[in-house]
C-alpha cells in the first residue's frame, strides 16, 4: 500500500549558521523521502554551496511553488527566495541580510501551510539578534508563529524519542513564570499535549504533571500552587478522560518517564523541562571523547499548522565547515511527517 | 604497625515506616563495608529484626550496644534509641509515633557525634510532616544539624562521581526564591563550597560554576534582572579576588553541553535546578552532603518512599555510597596535609 507522503516545508534558518547544512545532510538520507516530500525554503545558491562544501551527492531543483517539486531522493527541491547576495555573504556573522532572509523563509513556510500548499513546517535555527537587527522584533520562532497565525493558546513541547516535555511557560523570568501557573493554563497545556500525542498514534497518552515547588510542595509545606492550581487542573483533565497524574516532585519524575512510565511530563517553567531534556539529548561519545548532539526537537502545540524545529541554535562557530551533526533536523523531519499523518514510526 | 582505627559511622534508621531501615540493612549486608568502617545504627533492634525477616536477609548480624560508646569493631552495632512502646511498625504508613521515633534517634546520634563517640553521621530519610514538632520545627536534617552544631552557614551539597552541585536555596516555595537570592547569601554559600572542596575533597584550587536564576540566565536582562543586578557583579568580584568562580551559566545549556564536567563544584540557585540534573546524572550513586558543619554528615538522595516501603523494592546504592562518602570525607578532613 502506498503511504501518504506529506509535503514538509523546511525553512533553512540563518544561512550564516548550520541550518542549511543540517538540512542538506538530512536530505541526503533516502529514508527521509520514504516518509515525506521535503521542500527547502532558502536561497538556492546557499544550498548548492553547502552541498559542495559537504561533498554530498545531491543536485538542486530550484522551484517557485510547491507543486513544481520532484520530491525524489537525490534532488533537493528548493523554493528559491533569491535573498542572499553572494558577494557580501559570510558564514558565522550576524547580519541584517541573513537575518532578514531567515525571517522570510519562516514567513514563507507559515504562509504555504496556512494556504494548505504544504502539510507541515520544519524550522532550522535562526539568530535572534540578526532577526532583531533586520527589524523583526520577535523573541524567537514560537512568537513569530503565534503572531502570523493569530494564536493565543500555545505551548512549547520538546521531544527526544520517547522523552517529552510541554511547558506552562517558557521565555519569561522565574518570577513571572510562577504567576502563569494557573489552573486554566495548566489544563490547557495538558489538553494540547494530549491532542498532540494522539496525533502521533499514542492512543491513551500517559501524562505526568510536575509540581512547581521542591518535592511538589510536600502537601503545602513549601508552596501552595500544587494544591490551589495544579491538582484542580489534573482533576479537571481526568473528567475529560485524559490520563493525567500528579503533581509529581520535579526531581524524580523525569527518571520515571525515561523508564517508560509516562509519555510526557507537563513542566511548570522553562528550565524545569529544558534541563532534563537537553541533558538527555546530548550524547557523549566515549570513543571519540567528544559531546555529540543535540538530538531533540521542539514542537509548537496549539497552532493551526504543524511546526517542528531543531533543538539547537545557529552555532556561529561551525557554519560552513561541514562538521555539523544533522541528528536534530532528521528527528524534526520525522516528527513533522508523523504529525502530518505519514504513518511513519 | 599500628592498626589505624576505622571511622565509626553513626547511621540513623530514619522513619521506621519508610525505606530507611531497608536500605540500611541491604547496604550493610555487603560485609566488605565492615573492613572500612564501624557502623553504629541508631534506632531499635526490634525494627531491624522486623525488616530483616520481612526482606529475608540472612547475612546480617548485629550486636546491641549495652554501654554508651562501646562498639564491637567487626560488627554492626545497634543503639536502642527508643523503647518497645514506640508504636507499631506498618511499612508505608505515615505515623506520629514513627515521626517521633525518628527524631529521638537523630537527636541521640547528633549528641554522640558532638561528644566524639562517633566520627560521622549518615541519616536515613525522615518524614518531614510527622517529625515536625515543637522540638523539631525544622524543614529537614540540614536545618536541624546546622543549628545543633551552631554553624553560621551550611550548604546542601549533592555529590556524585561526575557532578557536585550545591544549593543557594533549599526547601522553600519557588515564589520566594527570587527574594532569597541576595549577594550575601550567594557569597556565603560560595565560601562554604570553596572551603569544602579544599578540606573535604582535597582539591587545592577549586573551580566553581554559578548558574543563573532565569531561563537563558536572564538573556541580558530580557528574562529577569537578578543575573545582571546580583549574580554577575558578585562573580566579577570573586574573580578580582583571585577565585576561580565562573558564570552565570544558563542552566539548560550548562548541563546539555557537559560543561559541568569541567568544574569541581556547581552552585545552583534553587532545589530543582540542582536536583533535576543531579538525579539524571548521578542516578543511584548520588549522596547529599551537608557542607559547612564542624562534623561530617551525609545521606542518601531519596525520601521515605512510603509507596514501596516493605516491598523489597528500594535500592540501597545511594545509602551505601553515603556511608562510603562519610568515611572518605572524615579521612580527608583528618589527614595531616599541606594546604587546606
Amino acid at each position: 500500500m502506498e503511504k501518504k507522503r506529506p509535503i514538509l516545508g523546511i525553512s533553512a534558518g540563518d544561512p550564516a549558521g548550520v541550518g542549511p547544512e543540517i538540512t542538506a545532510k538530512a536530505l541526503s538520507l533516502k529514508e527521509i523521502y520514504a516518509v515525506c516530500k521535503p521542500l527547502v525554503v532558502c536561497d538556492a545558491k546557499i544550498i548548492e554551496q553547502i552541498i559542495g562544501i559537504c561533498g554530498l551527492n545531491l543536485s538542486v531543483n530550484a522551484v517557485t511553488k510547491p507543486d513544481e517539486g520532484k520530491y525524489e531522493f537525490g534532488t533537493v527541491d528548493v523554493l528559491d527566495m533569491h535573498n542572499i547576495d553572494e558577494a557580501t555573504f559570510r558564514f558565522n556573522e550576524v547580519s541584517v541580510m541573513t537575518g532578514k532572509a531567515s525571517f522570510e523563509y519562516v514567513a514563507k513556510v507559515i504562509e504555504l501551510a496556512k494556504s494548505k500548499m504544504i502539510d507541515a513546517t520544519i524550522t532550522g535555527p535562526i539568530h535572534k539578534e540578526a532577526i532583531q537587527k533586520a527589524g523583526f522584533h520577535f523573541a524567537g520562532h514560537t512568537e513569530i508563529y503565534a503572531a502570523l497565525t493569530n494564536t493565543k493558546d500555545y505551548t512549547m513541547m520538546l521531544a527526544d524519542g520517547g522523552f517529552r516535555v510541554a511547558h506552562v511557560s517558557t521565555h519569561v523570568s522565574l518570577l513571572d513564570a510562577i504567576k502563569r501557573v494557573k489552573k486554566d493554563r495548566v489544563l490547557k497545556v495538558i489538553q494540547l499535549a494530549n491532542d498532540a500525542l494522539k496525533k502521533i498514534d499514542i492512543k491513551n497518552p500517559r501524562i505526568a504533571v510536575a509540581g512547581l515547588n521542591p518535592h511538589a510542595g510536600e502537601n503545602g509545606l513549601f508552596g501552595k500552587e500544587e494544591i490551589d492550581e495544579i491538582l484542580p487542573a489534573i482533576e479537571e483533565a481526568k473528567k475529560l478522560n485524559i490520563h493525567a497524574e500528579g503533581p509529581f516532585p520535579p526531581d524524580t519524575i523525569f527518571p520515571k518517564m525515561k523508564g517508560g512510565q509516562y509519555d510526557i511530563v507537563i513542566c511548570m517553567y522553562h528550565d524545569q523541562g529544558h534541563i532534563p531534556t537537553k541533558l538527555l539529548g546530548f550524547n557523549y561519545n566515549h570513543e571519540k571523547n567528544t559531546w555529540e548532539g543535540l538530538s531533540g526537537v521542539n514542537i509548537t502545540l496549539g497552532l493551526p499548522i504543524i511546526r517542528v524545529s531543531v533543538d539547537h541554535g545557529v552555532a556561529f562557530d561551525k557554519g560552513g565547515k561541514g562538521e555539523a551533526n544533522p541528528e536534530s533536523m532528521i528527528q524534526a523531519i520525522r516528527y513533522g511527517a508523523r504529525l502530518a499523518g505519514s504513518g511513519d514510526r | 604497625m599500628t592498626q589505624i582505627q576505622k571511622p565509626r559511622i553513626g547511621i540513623t534508621l530514619g522513619d521506621y515506616n519508610g525505606v530507611g531501615p531497608e536500605v540500611v540493612i541491604k547496604a550493610l549486608a555487603d560485609n566488605r563495608l565492615l573492613n572500612l568502617v564501624t557502623p553504629v545504627l541508631y534506632g531499635s533492634g526490634k525494627v531491624i529484626s522486623f525488616y530483616k525477616k520481612l526482606l529475608n536477609v540472612d547475612e546480617f548480624n548485629f550486636s546491641q550496644v549495652r554501654n554508651k560508646g562501646q562498639f564491637a569493631p567487626k560488627s554492626i552495632n545497634v543503639v536502642n534509641s527508643w523503647g518497645d512502646d514506640a508504636g507499631e511498625i506498618i511499612p508505608g504508613k505515615a505515623s506520629k509515633e514513627s515521626g517521633k521515633a525518628s527524631f529521638i534517634a537523630l537527636k541521640q546520634a547528633s549528641e554522640e557525634l558532638k561528644e566524639g563517640i562517633i566520627d560521622a553521621l549518615v541519616t536515613a530519610p525522615i518524614d518531614k510532616h510527622t517529625i515536625h514538632s515543637d522540638e523539631f520545627p525544622f524543614k529537614g536534617h540540614t536545618e536541624f544539624l546546622t543549628q545543633f552544631f551552631e554553624a553560621s552557614e551550611s550548604l546542601m551539597f549533592m555529590i556524585s562521581e561526575k557532578l557536585r552541585v550545591g544549593l543557594v536555596t533549599e526547601h522553600i516555595p519557588v515564589k520566594d526564591i527570587a527574594a532569597a537570592i541576595t549577594k550575601e547569601k550567594i557569597e556565603a554559600k560560595l565560601k562554604v563550597m570553596d572551603a569544602s572542596l579544599r578540606k573535604d575533597f582535597g582539591i587545592i584550587k577549586p573551580k566553581i560554576a554559578v548558574l543563573g536564576l532565569n531561563p537563558h540566565a536572564g538573556d541580558n536582562g530580557l528574562l529577569g534582572l537578578e543575573e545582571e543586578q546580583i549574580i554577575r557583579p558578585l562573580i566579577s568580584d570573586q574573580k578580582n579576588k583571585g577565585r576561580l568562580v565562573f558564570g552565570p551559566f544558563p542552566a539548560d545549556g550548562f548541563f546539555a553541553a557537559g560543561t559541568y564536567l569541567k568544574y569541581d563544584g556547581v552552585l545552583a540557585m534553587y532545589h530543582d535546578q540542582g536536583l533535576v540534573p543531579f538525579k539524571s546524572v548521578a542516578f543511584e550513586d548520588g549522596v547529599n552532603f551537608t557542607a559547612g558543619l564542624p562534623v561530617v554528615r551525609t545521606s542518601p538522595d531519596h525520601g521515605t518512599g512510603y509507596a514501596i516501603a516493605g516491598k523489597n523494592q528500594a535500592h540501597e546504592g545511594s545509602m551505601r555510597e553515603a556511608i562510603y562518602k562519610a568515611a572518605e570525607i572524615f579521612k580527608h578532613r583528618n589527614e595531616p596535609s599541606k594546604e587546606k
